[in-house]
């Protein structure tokens, strides 16, 4: 379901080449993140199925593992321009007009998550003085909150540039 | 102000959002915030996104997603469907618009491995639109006919959307699979039938095939035997209670991967280009699940989906047609709205509306019953006009076969869902059938 609904900007924007890659690198690190996982989940599998013996607290790692591969990919996707954008009634607006639109909601999109990575800063800073840890395997929570925070921050940069290119190309 | 009237004016509100192209996930997102700091506090919602997001992702249910995403994206980069798509042809190629049901019986089989209609549409689109346009077939019939395969890729388990619908009616999605096998086959089913009659009244749009030597077939047939037993093992397991459907993901994915490299057909290239497609679609979902969270969060705090359904049923409408009005106004909205968005925002006032309507069954069933029905409305949207997503899709990559033309090419088909729509409305242990057996 990559929601590249036709009528969106053909060309992604452009974006300093080291955002771009850093996005990318993200992204294949989040890859190999879910990998990881699938392949423990099936080793435990294996070991249920040979001799009913799982690896103990699987599911908990598959929890930490998916939390961290998704905060990878969600820059990626921004400058890929992965996003739905639904287009009824722009669709007939000058291009110039529409890149301006569409650079001002980058700017609302950056806002928005700059907001979720104070607010899981705060998460972060919460989790590690309480000590919170995973039920089974007694791993701490806040690192992984810890990296959504500082992915949704770099998601915010990301969407800054896109913005930001965005105004340049249709100008 | 009653929680009611915000909760209306921060639909509306998001709405316009939308249709000033800001994405759905982030619309819902504002939206949701600025009604929560309303109807309670900015303190308060800021506990709330504390540790919000990272819950969210960090939930065993919802790890399903990735996992099946990348399921799809190995197999497509790794040349699955086009296998599917041939050893198919080779089989049904000598009948009048058989490549046409080559594909209806490819994305069959290609369906029970991915969970996206629009990875469905896009593979075939490349693997056996060509064919088709080489052997003569009217381009919006063959446009047409790979659009609506491709939501056989939702339509037969696993699907992303009735994982979401799953977890937000807080139903099992096993039962929700086994739910939608039989019309999923249905489906299947119709579209050939679709195919054979189009092929008849009009057999200038789907020429004949040249049969393919018995070597030749049995040949293409021998290729394909990874992924049939890739989606057998992962359906079945599930299925089965084997395994949980995160688990049948996983093994999925590990097998596909394990089979591309040993017969070299999955790269470097590919891998890479499977792992930042899954990305971008993943991130995808999970932003407008983000916004859907905070949003469904303020409406709750409004209180109206109570009060709305309090006041449908205070009504006392006959049960049938207050359903058959919803899924109308769902066909309505997926025609101009993103599907996954449109369940995201709606079900969590449709739902205690139907939850409270009396067809004589088990809450559960209902629920899953209409899980179901859901599921093929949203298949509708997809593909009808003016925004059928999958119709975009294709037409992207049919660059020299006009959108209209698609969309003409697509209607019989539609026909055949409404239809099966109504039989399962009108029965349904046509889905239900297959939960009370295995579950």
């Amino acid at each position: 379901m990559d929601h590249t609904v036709a009528t969106q900007t053909p060309e992604p924007p452009r974006v300093p080449r080291l955002i771009a890659l850093a996005a990318k690198v993200l992204a294949m690190f989040g890859g190999a993140v879910a990998l990881a996982v699938a392949a423990v989940v099936v080793v435990s599998v294996l070991r249920r199925w040979l001799f009913s013996q799982p690896i103990p607290g699987d599911f908990e790692l598959a929890q930490i593992g998916t939390a961290v591969a998704v905060f990878a990919f969600l820059p990626y996707c921004q400058v890929a321009r992965g996003n739905i954008v639904v287009d009824t009634f722009t669709s007939t607006l000058p291009a110039r007009l529409r890149g301006r639109i569409d650079a001002l909601w980058d700017v609302v999109y950056a806002a928005a998550m700059g907001f979720v990575a104070v607010c899981l800063t705060r998460g972060t800073l919460d989790t590690f003085a309480s000590h919170e840890v995973s039920m089974v395997l007694r791993i701490p929570v806040w690192p992984g909150v810890a990296f959504g925070a500082l992915s949704c921050a770099f998601l915010a940069i990301v969407s800054l540039a896109t913005a930001h290119g965005l105004m340049r190309t249709r100008a | 102000m009653s929680g009611t009237w915000i909760a209306l004016l921060g639909f509306g509100g998001m709405l316009v959002l939308i249709a000033l192209r800001l994405h759905v996930g982030v619309a819902m997102f504002v939206a949701g915030c600025l009604g929560y700091m309303y109807l309670s506090s900015g303190s308060a919602l800021f506990a709330f996104l504390k540790t919000n997001a990272y819950n969210l992702f960090a939930n065993y249910t919802l790890s399903v997603i990735p996992l099946f995403i990348l399921m799809g994206a190995l197999a497509e980069q790794s040349g699955l469907s086009s296998a599917l798509f041939r050893a198919a042809a080779a089989f049904m190629g000598q009948v009048r618009g058989g490549l046409a049901m080559a594909v209806i019986a490819a994305c069959t089989a290609f369906g029970a491995i991915c969970g996206s209609s629009v990875a469905t549409t896009a593979t075939f689109g490349r693997a056996a639109l060509p064919e088709l346009l080489r052997n003569k077939y009217d381009g919006g019939f063959a446009t047409g006919t790979i659009a609506v395969g491709g939501t056989l890729g939702i339509l037969i388990p696993p699907s992303v959307i009735l994982v979401i619908y799953a977890i937000m009616v807080e139903q099992n999605i096993s039962h929700l699979f086994m739910a939608a096998f039989v019309p999923g086959l249905l489906a299947s089913l119709f579209y050939l039938v679709t195919i054979f009659l189009v092929a008849r009244r009009k057999p200038e749009m789907a020429p004949r095939h040249e049969p393919m030597a018995r070597g030749e077939r049995w040949k293409h047939a021998k290729a394909v035997w990874p992924v049939l037993l890739i989606a057998t093992l992962v359906v079945g397991g599930i299925y089965g209670g084997v395994f949980s459907p995160t688990e049948g993901a996983a093994v999925g994915t590990v097998a596909l991967l394990l089979i591309g490299l040993a017969q070299r057909s999955l790269g470097w290239a590919a891998l890479r280009t499977s792992i930042l497609n899954t990305a971008s679609t993943t991130a995808m979902i999970f932003v407008i699940l983000m916004g859907s969270e905070i949003f469904n969060a303020f409406l709750a705090l409004s209180q109206m989906p109570m009060q709305a359904a309090a006041l449908i049923t205070a009504l006392g409408l006959p049960p049938y047609g207050v359903l058959a009005a919803i899924l109308a106004l769902y066909i309505l909205l997926g025609a101009v709205m993103d599907e996954l968005a449109m369940i995201l925002l709606t079900l969590p006032v449709f739902f205690p509306i139907v939850s409270a309507l009396d067809f004589g069954m088990q809450p559960d069933d209902l629920a899953i019953w209409f899980g179901i029905l859901l599921l093929m409305v949203v298949g509708i949207g997809l593909t009808a006009p003016p925004i059928g997503l999958n119709v975009f899709v294709i037409s992207a990559i049919a660059k020299n076969v006009p959108l209209a033309r698609t969309y003409r090419g697509v209607l019989p088909f539609i026909a055949a869902d409404v239809v099966r729509l109504v039989l399962v409305l009108l029965f349904p242990g046509l889905a239900l059938g297959l939960v009370h057996l295995l579950a």
